[in-house]
């Protein structure tokens, strides 16, 4: 089984960590990724891994998922780093959802109090007791939720450091290689079509984020249902004596949006995100960067002097339900890990472990199983 | 005479326009830039031609020289659009000062008074008048002040157009060529040391714009006081029904500070600008990008669905009391033409052809008596 020749459809996070966990199993891989490997979704995220921040009592089963991913994130930094010798950014603060004012603060009951019959891990803090965690925040905050087993990590070197562990096994990337068309045989794919022929395989992976209903050659019923959100996004520099730890997320009682403030080692600080329903559209707008910079500064009011270093957008995958596509499809040999949305960063090594060993077994495991396709053609 | 060797140390608009105009009179001239031409100050600025909504009663000698620079535009237009070749983007369609609310209305009133006092041809207008001139106004305007004859050009055009029209006469431009010193022999300037050793001349003209008081060689106490006064601007873009024809400029009784739109006729609209004392500093700021889309989006609330296309800071060359320091120093046959500040674009056209006049006649015109060097020296 572990001769086998693997197609993967896009070099995101998604691609390339299932690419590295079948490299290192003996699979045969190559990647082929339409632009730059990690430069998509992958890129744009802040790296939050916040199941608890994010948690809706209507996607319970995502939420089992995502706390399923939170805790082997350990195991998969430890086993990156070792493989890479390079950090991917693992910070274990934990993350504070702040209210400034009245309203704010009902609606943080509400999560709370929702939070709680999930019994979910989170603690309730006074103004006066998130700002002793952290003394940036605004002294107008009313009260906050502690969620401290919701950590982040760097995407970024995530992906530079995902790309060298592939690599460094053997696995082969294309870039700027676009897969044509998926080509498939008496309903089995038998390999993909490129700009440089026909490649045969004996799996394919469709891994390709937003761009995954886009790819020709499967049939119309089972496209996967995944459209682009756009976000908008920016970073500032932080400086020596204003160092904020922890993920700061605000609740959206007054303001069209929320945002969230997340602190990088490096001194950066990622604030986001908007969330638009326009296509593939990628501009950044007045109203957009408005809306992050006003609900930073009243999170935040220091942040008003820092050097703003980034701005730029991305486009999340968002399936039918906001939960991932995961497993097999009705075609044989050929396999979907596509649709995060919001949480692809933290469903990285969840997908990566459950979808090689799916593939290297040819067993779809329980925690999978609710995040096939066929759930969208009951 | 037309035969005279002229240096000019800096190639921004206030240089190349100089040069162009002695290139034009058979003169040879040579222009150092230490970086790419027109790229600083010149290419950062607005390109409003705005004497009167800049007017200040404590400068009255300033607002002259501006309104004498705004009569030159229309000759300078054609001078210049015919040598070029090319358009520079002059728009005559005035430039409205609005008030959002009564504070605002108040100091508006302040101004239009002393406006009246300097018997400058302004209009009052109430908020529904400012906004059947510009519909894209918002309907919060309280009042406004209509300055008809407070045009716009496109100075980064009209960058590109000075340096067509100074190299079609012949004009040599030395770019990322910094000068190490002026070279001055028994108080008589002989010429300028660069990277390629010593380069003799008959008159040597400094328009070096906030670099000015950094070139070597020059005796300390006639150094020009000029010190760079950063801006931040962003430029978006008009569609979906938002079109915007005059400057638009807000009064600043609330926010930290005014801000103005400039339409362009290539549907770009400039957003500027923060005055900040951070000496060379050129970073961007969440404060300063925060207040100049809050500003933008409260005079013409249609902007906030705007992409937003650029973002950047200039250095505005400031001398010590916002007037230029033209004309003749105590070292002979070293010539000032810097320290600009707010008004380099418009007052492009009168430096050119003044210091032009001057290099080639030696004589001073009333004109620009007042701005030499020497008021700084008493």
């Amino acid at each position: 089984m572990e001769n086998k020749e693997i197609l993967i459809i896009g070099g995101g996070v998604i691609g390339i960590g299932i690419g590295w966990q079948l490299a290192k199993a003996g699979a045969a891989v190559t990647i082929h990724e339409r632009g730059q490997a990690g430069r998509g979704a992958s890129w744009a995220a802040a790296g939050m891994l916040g199941p608890i921040a994010e948690a809706h009592s209507d996607e319970l089963t995502l939420l089992k998922l995502s706390n399923q991913s939170l805790a082997r994130y350990p195991e998969w930094v430890d086993e990156l780093e070792t493989e890479t010798g390079m950090s991917i950014g693992y910070r274990a603060e934990g993350t504070l959802i702040i209210g400034i004012d009245p309203d704010d603060a009902y609606q943080l009951q509400h999560t709370y109090a929702l939070q709680q019959d999930l019994g979910l891990n989170v603690e309730w803090l006074s103004g006066q007791e998130v700002r002793e965690i952290e003394g940036a925040l605004t002294p107008y905050v009313t009260a906050a939720i502690r969620c401290e087993t919701d950590h982040q990590v760097d995407n970024r070197l995530m992906t530079q450091a995902l790309q060298r562990a592939y690599q460094g096994r053997g696995g082969v990337l294309h870039q700027n290689s676009t897969v044509e068309r998926i080509v498939i045989e008496n309903g089995t794919a038998t390999g993909v079509q490129t700009q440089d022929g026909f490649q045969g395989a004996d799996v394919c992976i469709l891994a390709a984020g937003c761009w995954s209903a886009q790819i020709n050659g499967l049939p119309d019923t089972i496209i996967p249902p995944v459209r682009p959100v756009k976000g908008q996004m920016l970073a500032l520099q932080m400086r020596e004596g204003f160092m904020i730890k922890n993920v700061i997320r605000t609740v959206k009682a007054r303001y069209p949006m929320p945002v969230y403030l997340v602190p990088r080692t490096d001194g950066r600080l990622i604030v986001g995100a908007t969330t638009e329903e326009l296509g593939f559209d990628t501009d950044l707008t007045v109203g957009g960067i408005y809306e992050l910079l006003h609900g930073a500064c009243e999170a935040v009011p220091g942040i008003y002097e820092l050097p703003l270093i980034e701005t730029w957008t991305g486009l999340r995958p968002g399936s039918g339900d906001n939960a991932p596509i995961l497993g097999k499809t009705p075609v044989e040999n050929l396999i979907y890990a596509t649709g995060h949305y919001r949480n692809g960063i933290l469903l990285t090594p969840i997908t990566a472990y459950e979808i090689s060993k799916l593939i290297l077994t040819g067993e779809t495991s329980e925690t999978i199983a609710p995040f096939r396709l066929d759930r969208f053609s009951k | 005479m037309v035969n005279k060797k002229v240096l000019i140390i800096g190639g921004g608009v206030i240089g190349l326009g100089i040069g162009w105009q002695l290139a034009k009179s058979g003169a040879s001239v040579t222009i150092y830039d230490r970086a790419e031409a027109g790229r600083a100050a010149s290419w950062a600025a607005a390109g409003m031609l705005a004497p009167l909504a800049e007017a200040h009663s404590e400068e009255p000698e300033l607002l002259k020289l501006g309104c004498i620079s705004l009569a030159t535009y229309p000759q300078w237009t054609v001078e210049l659009e015919a040598d070029a070749e090319m358009s520079i983007g002059y728009r005559v369609e005035g430039t409205l000062i609005v008030g959002l609310e009564p504070d605002d209305t108040h100091q508006l009133r302040h101004l239009y008074e002393a406006q009246r006092q300097l018997g400058l041809d302004v209009d009052w207008l109430t908020g529904r008048e400012a906004c059947d001139i510009e519909s894209a106004l918002s309907p919060r305007v309280t009042a406004a002040i209509h300055c008809a004859s407070d045009y716009q050009v496109d100075n980064r055009l009209m960058v590109t157009a000075l340096q067509r029209a100074y190299q079609a006469y012949g004009g040599v431009l030395c770019e990322n060529s910094a000068i190490e010193r002026v070279v001055i022999k028994n108080g008589i300037m002989t010429g300028v040391q660069t990277q390629d050793g010593f380069q003799n001349a008959d008159i040597v003209i400094l328009s070096a714009g906030c670099w000015s008081s950094q070139i070597a060689g020059i005796p300390d106490t006639i150094l020009p006081p000029v010190r760079p006064v950063k801006g931040q601007m962003l430029a978006l873009q008009m569609e979906g029904g938002i079109a915007i024809n005059s400057v638009i400029r807000t009064v600043r009784a609330r926010y930290p500070m005014s801000v103005y739109l400039v339409p362009r006729t290539d549907g770009r609209l400039i957003v500027g600008a923060t005055s900040e004392e951070m000496g060379f500093d050129t970073r961007l700021t969440v404060g300063g990008v925060f207040e100049l889309l809050r500003g933008a989006w409260e005079a013409v609330p249609g902007v906030y669905e705007l992409p937003i296309l650029e973002t950047w800071t200039g250095l505005r060359p400031g001398s010590r009391d916002n007037a230029p320091i033209l004309g003749k120093t105590p070292i002979e046959n070293l010539i000032y033409a810097t320290g600009h500040y707010r008004n380099g674009i418009l007052l492009t056209p009168i430096t050119a052809y003044e210091i032009s006049k001057l290099t080639l006649t030696g004589e001073m015109s009333e004109t620009i008596a007042p701005f030499q060097l020497n008021r700084f020296l008493r």
